[in-house]
């Protein structure tokens, strides 16, 4: 898949998302606005909740109407190493699942970190996994897995938007890190390849991919720090130096979580003001970071 | 114990460590690398550690938003650093600098006397100058897009908004004979930019407190330059343009550094 596709429909992809949105900071409070503003939300609400009840082929084609996508327009989706995906996979995939998928796309994104963080790539390609029937091929498994968890249909509606690809317009540039369950896979197979080979295999991928996997807030905590507020700790040895400091952390202590993310990364970021944490040798990271949380 | 502080050449000037050390370095930044020209004067020991390898000169290039951050090492002053344009997405930066890829030491005669004339043994890693960070992508670049449009008539340009992936941008639909000029062409980039500017009072409104970011940033450069903004009477959409991407015969975006 090229990014002249992902150009091409931008535009209408967020004109979509936010056309399904009630969003109060735009609109006020719900219960207070006219129904000229919550009617078309509403009824657009109920046509893809409508779509994904139906099934793949009314989801496929809801979606590429939606995107301005002819019903014969091929999209390059990376290949899905199983024939299909339970609804529970599908929203919490297991470790093994997401190295599975890791492995099956690293060819197609290793490269391509534009495409990975993209929520329209995302949704792309999830056009093309339920053309393929990966989430099961009829509506109640389509419901289970895209639109489920909560009974408000506007949470329904960002349960859906959040796991094809992310919510940017809501929830920022995180959102397809930490909201799709597909992306988030990818990502965290990717760094933990990373990991592996920035210390030489002294922490392995299955190691590091666990440590990103086991808390769910400690991940999320990690994208925002490097996407928004630390964004020296996306040089490799950074991210291996928080992944040694987290499996220290696990046997010493038995668990970690986003506090110990913080630390680490806000230690890590004031070395990056004098040192630049991908000539630094490695051990001096190890010990620099034991060091930096005392006083942090 | 760790060292907390060695001397550092910044390129904004701002630390005095040596008395006549001075950073300067030369960005250009085109669609899939920069050229890097570094020059230093005024400081003997690092100048001695780059001939003898202890020191090379470094570009970091760093974009958030694919998590990514890499250092590109050079040996030559001058080197360029290279990128697949599907690695970076949204705002993108690169740092110039000078990095100690192996231990040495610095005179403590050459520093100022708040150093007290200590040699400093300076590890590996530590960055040895600065200078400011520069986006890879202008301001430009993030606020405009160009389209063929074979609907126009020869020697047309026509702009409009839009709003995409929650930025709002604007797209410059260009005749079909003007079309394969506008990689190239500088006076076609800048006219389409004036024809952007032209937008500003309409699409981003009369109120501070609503603009989008790169409202925000637009603004902030023209106050900087002292030149009326869209909600101010004599905001004039050439000049505006023209503080943002200046009209030039050869083009170079070392302006662009923050």
């Amino acid at each position: 898949m090229n990014r002249d596709l992902i150009r091409r429909v931008d535009v209408p992809f967020t004109r979509w998302q936010r056309g399904l949105t009630f969003e109060p900071k735009t609109h006020g409070k719900w219960a207070d606005a006219p129904p000229e503003i919550t009617d078309p939300i509403r009824q657009r609400q109920t046509e893809l909740i409508d779509a994904v009840t139906d099934g793949t082929v009314a989801l496929s084609q809801y979606l590429r109407t939606q995107l301005g996508l002819g019903s014969d327009q091929p999209i390059e989706a990376p290949p899905f190493p199983r024939p299909a995906l339970t609804p529970s996979e599908y929203k919490e995939p297991p470790v093994q699942l997401e190295e599975e998928l890791g492995m099956a796309w690293r060819d197609m994104l290793e490269h391509r970190k534009a495409l990975a963080s993209s929520p329209l790539f995302w949704l792309l390609c999830h056009i093309s996994w339920i053309d393929e029937g990966r989430f099961g091929g009829d509506g109640l498994a389509l419901e289970e897995a895209l639109l489920s968890g909560g009974d408000a249909r506007e949470r329904r509606i960002r349960n859906f938007l959040r796991r094809t690809g992310g919510l940017p317009h809501v929830r920022g540039n995180t959102s397809v890190f930490s909201d799709c369950p597909l992306a988030r896979a990818w990502w965290r197979f990717h760094l933990a390849d990373e990991v592996e080979r920035t210390t030489q295999g002294r922490i392995g991928s299955k190691a590091a991919h666990w440590l990103f996997h086991c808390h769910r807030q400690s991940w999320e905590t990690l994208v925002m720090l490097s996407l928004k507020r630390i964004t020296t700790i996306n040089q490799p040895r950074a991210r291996a130096a928080i992944a040694h400091h987290l499996g220290v952390r696990v046997q010493t202590k038995g668990r970690f979580d986003q506090n110990d993310v913080k630390a680490v990364a806000t230690g890590l970021a004031r070395v990056s003001l004098r040192r630049s944490l991908d000539y630094t040798p490695l051990e001096e990271l190890y010990d620099m970071e034991v060091t930096e949380l005392a006083t942090a | 114990m760790m060292r907390m502080s060695l001397p550092v050449v910044l390129e904004d000037g701002s630390r005095l460590d040596w008395p006549d050390g001075r950073y300067e370095p030369k960005v250009r930044v085109s669609m899939d690398r920069a050229n890097i020209l570094h020059r230093l004067s005024g400081v003997p020991s690092l100048e001695r550690a780059l001939d003898e390898g202890m020191a090379r000169w470094a570009a970091e290039i760093r974009c958030p938003k694919t998590l990514l951050s890499r250092i590109a090492l050079s040996t030559a002053p001058e080197h360029t650093v290279n990128w697949h344009p599907d690695e970076l997405d949204g705002v993108s930066w690169i740092v110039p600098g000078l990095l100690a890829v192996e231990e040495f030491e610095i005179r403590g005669e050459e520093l100022n006397s708040f150093w007290h004339g200590e040699t400093l043994l300076v590890p590996s890693g530590w960055w040895l100058a600065q200078g400011t960070k520069r986006k890879v992508n202008t301001l430009a670049q993030s606020l405009l897009r160009f389209v063929k449009d074979e609907k126009l008539a020869d020697g047309r340009m026509h702009i409009q908004p839009e709003h995409g992936s929650g930025h709002l941008r604007f797209v410059a639909h260009l005749a079909t004979d003007i079309w394969p000029e506008i990689q190239t062409n500088r006076t076609l980039q800048v006219a389409a930019l004036i024809g952007v500017c032209s937008h500003f009072p309409t699409t981003f409104g009369m109120d501070p407190a609503e603009e989008p970011e790169v409202a925000r940033e637009i603004r902030d450069r023209l106050e900087m330059a002292d030149v009326p903004v869209w909600t101010d009477d004599g905001y004039d959409a050439a000049l505006a343009a023209t503080v943002i991407e200046e009209f030039r015969r050869t083009l170079d975006n070392d302006s662009q550094k923050n």
